[in-house]
């Protein structure tokens, strides 16, 4: 993979085992990853979008190692996650900092928000002194854009986007090289939106930090991110730098997915082709491409090969046969 | 919904609230104070004295022994709580360090602690209670334990139940990836987050508790004589309910209260601390 990146993802599969139907009935298998690869260079933002159920939060949660892969690795600072024992995991986990989608739910509201700040710093730095750490909170709170003496408050007297921004402290308190962000400001509401992440942009200009940025919403990605990643059904489609992927789409799924941003112009709106809601196939053993029920120039090649995501254009990849 | 409709279910909501502490609190504060005055000794035998009715000096009589009954219901009062607040104590112990064990690991060591529950749950308490008992003979002591034994997988489900809830929350996720273990997590996060749940069940345990001792007392296998227990009286003032009723009373009021006391104030709790289920009512 690409030379120095901070983050590699190779070959990343999960698969879940659902409860048996009946007693003699092979247990159902979903298979949320399907071999995903991919590099994020340092200092880089790095967007995944794709529906919902495509496996983005899967994704996350694998590359925090906070659920273990069926196969394939997560290297950060070149050491595979999954390899390390659970005491070096603890001590990589000061490189690697999560902000969650709800930030009513991933708030501890007994915590007060000085507490909640320090929680990887009391987790990875125990040996840091009261000042120290008072110092740090703070620094943490200013950072974005929070009052000192918000620390002796409790979560439930902010609204959703300060909590957020707390959730954010939360993570920058360790200084992580990398911040995955699992739609970080799609529960806030759309005024909240942008300063959320802007802060997030901010932040990455002073601190130089990294992010891995899942949403369902386009124009939080291409907003923030310089390459982006498109998924569908456990597999990268298509990648490329941001702005060129949504001014030239290459994958069928691409464009259905930008020509469903509602628009307010009547002609963007005719222009729209639609694709069917779903009822694609999501069987593994199929050897055609997975999109192509859905797909309006799916022909008979598709139902027999699937098609390799591999370089279309300047540094855009695409998995279509006529890409 | 008119306002008086809207205050008088206030009433009895914070009412029943109020009734259960100020029943709990005459039940304790009775214990308490038969450590420094009783009208009489409540185990010194005066036979020539027995069955005197109500009378300003003994304030419930006496009873065939001729002791005073008063007395005794106080000096009771120490013994019902005694036992369940150590009963009850030790169960909480147990059984939440059990039930957060079994949250914490979940797989086959969460389903072998519960079938273990469940087990435990499938014979009766006071039939639990007997089966000790008569194993390891009677006594307070052995009251004690056998109330506790059975309500540890009370408080294991209980806090299973409660911690799971928690464990699925996504600030469970954020401390896992701020680098925090299990164990940290379990203290730190869960157990905080459940212990209104814990009072509550703790509150009604408690109860339940005294109840049962008194259950057991009455079988003849709790606090032995002469040491006075409310279980016991009742099972003496049996054998003279004919000639005698108001015997039976004293003991079986006492309990009365003592339950529905702890049992009102569990509610109340569970209302305070839950707002949402007090909205639903």
């Amino acid at each position: 993979m690409t030379e120095g990146a901070l983050l590699t993802v190779t070959g990343l599969a999960r698969r879940f085992t659902m409860p048996r139907r009946h007693l003699l009935a092979p247990a159902p298998v979903v298979h949320a990853l399907n071999g995903v690869d991919f590099a994020i260079p340092r200092g880089s933002s790095f967007g995944i979008v794709g529906e919902s159920g495509c496996g983005k939060s899967t994704l996350a949660r694998l590359v925090m190692a906070l659920d273990r892969p069926s196969a394939g690795s997560v290297a950060l600072l070149g050491r595979d996650l999954f390899g390390l024992g659970s005491g070096e995991l603890m001590a990589m986990r000061r490189h690697f900092q999560i902000v969650f989608q709800d930030p009513f739910g991933s708030l501890d509201p007994r915590f007060k928000v000085g507490r909640v700040i320090a929680e990887p710093l009391d987790a990875l730095e125990p040996h840091a002194t009261r000042a120290e750490r008072r110092e740090r909170v703070v620094q943490s709170l200013v950072d974005v854009g929070l009052k000192p003496d918000d620390s002796d408050k409790y979560p439930h007297e902010f609204s959703g986007g300060q909590r957020q921004r707390i959730a954010i402290a939360r993570a920058l308190i360790v200084r992580p090289d990398l911040i995955v962000a699992d739609e970080p400001v799609s529960a806030l509401d759309v005024s909240v939106q942008a300063q959320v992440l802007n802060l997030m942009l901010d932040l990455q200009e002073r601190h130089g930090v990294t992010y891995m940025l899942i949403s369902h919403d386009l124009a939080v990605v291409e907003h923030v991110t310089d390459t982006i990643a498109v998924m569908y059904l456990g597999r990268i489609v298509e990648q490329g730098p941001a702005a060129q992927v949504f001014a030239r789409p290459l994958h069928p799924y691409t464009l259905a997915l930008l020509d469903a941003v509602p628009s307010i112009e009547r002609r963007h709106r005719t222009r729209r082709q639609r694709i069917p809601e779903l009822g694609a196939s999501h069987d593994p053993g199929d050897p055609g491409c997975p999109f192509r029920a859905r797909c309006p120039r799916a022909e008979a090649r598709c139902a027999d090969e699937r098609p390799l995501l591999r370089p279309v254009a300047e540094g855009q990849l695409a998995a279509c046969h006529f890409a | 919904m008119s306002t008086a409709v809207v205050s008088i279910g206030r009433f009895f909501r914070y009412g029943n609230f109020a009734i259960g502490i100020a029943l709990t609190g005459l039940v304790g504060l009775t214990a308490l104070v038969s450590f420094f005055w009783t009208p009489h000794s409540a185990i010194l035998i005066d036979v020539a004295a027995k069955f005197r009715p109500m009378s300003a000096q003994h304030w419930f009589g006496t009873d065939h022994f001729g002791r005073d009954v008063f007395s005794m219901i106080m000096v009771g009062a120490r013994n019902s709580i005694a036992v369940g607040v150590v009963a009850v104590s030790a169960s909480v112990t147990f059984g939440t360090a059990l039930g957060l064990l079994a949250s914490a690991r979940r797989g086959w060591i969460e389903e072998l602690l519960m079938r273990m529950s469940d087990l435990a749950f499938a014979f009766p308490a006071v039939l639990t209670a007997i089966m000790i008992t008569a194993l390891w003979g009677p006594g307070a002591i052995n009251a004690i334990l056998a109330i506790a034994i059975f309500n540890v997988p009370v408080f294991a489900r209980v806090t299973r139940g409660a911690a799971n809830a928690i464990w699925a929350r996504e600030y469970i996720l954020a401390a896992r990836a701020a680098g925090k273990g299990g164990l940290r997590i379990t203290v730190e996060h869960v157990l905080p987050n459940i212990l209104n749940v814990l009072i509550v069940q703790a509150t009604i345990q408690f109860a339940l508790a005294i109840l049962a001792e008194a259950g057991l007392s009455y079988l003849g296998l709790g606090a032995q004589p002469p040491y006075p227990s409310w279980g016991r009286m009742l099972r003496d003032a049996q054998s003279y309910l004919f000639e005698v009723p108001e015997q039976a009373i004293y003991p079986g009021v006492a309990i009365a209260i003592a339950v529905l006391g702890l049992n009102l104030l569990g509610d109340g709790l569970r209302d305070a601390f839950d707002p949402r289920l007090v909205r639903k009512r």
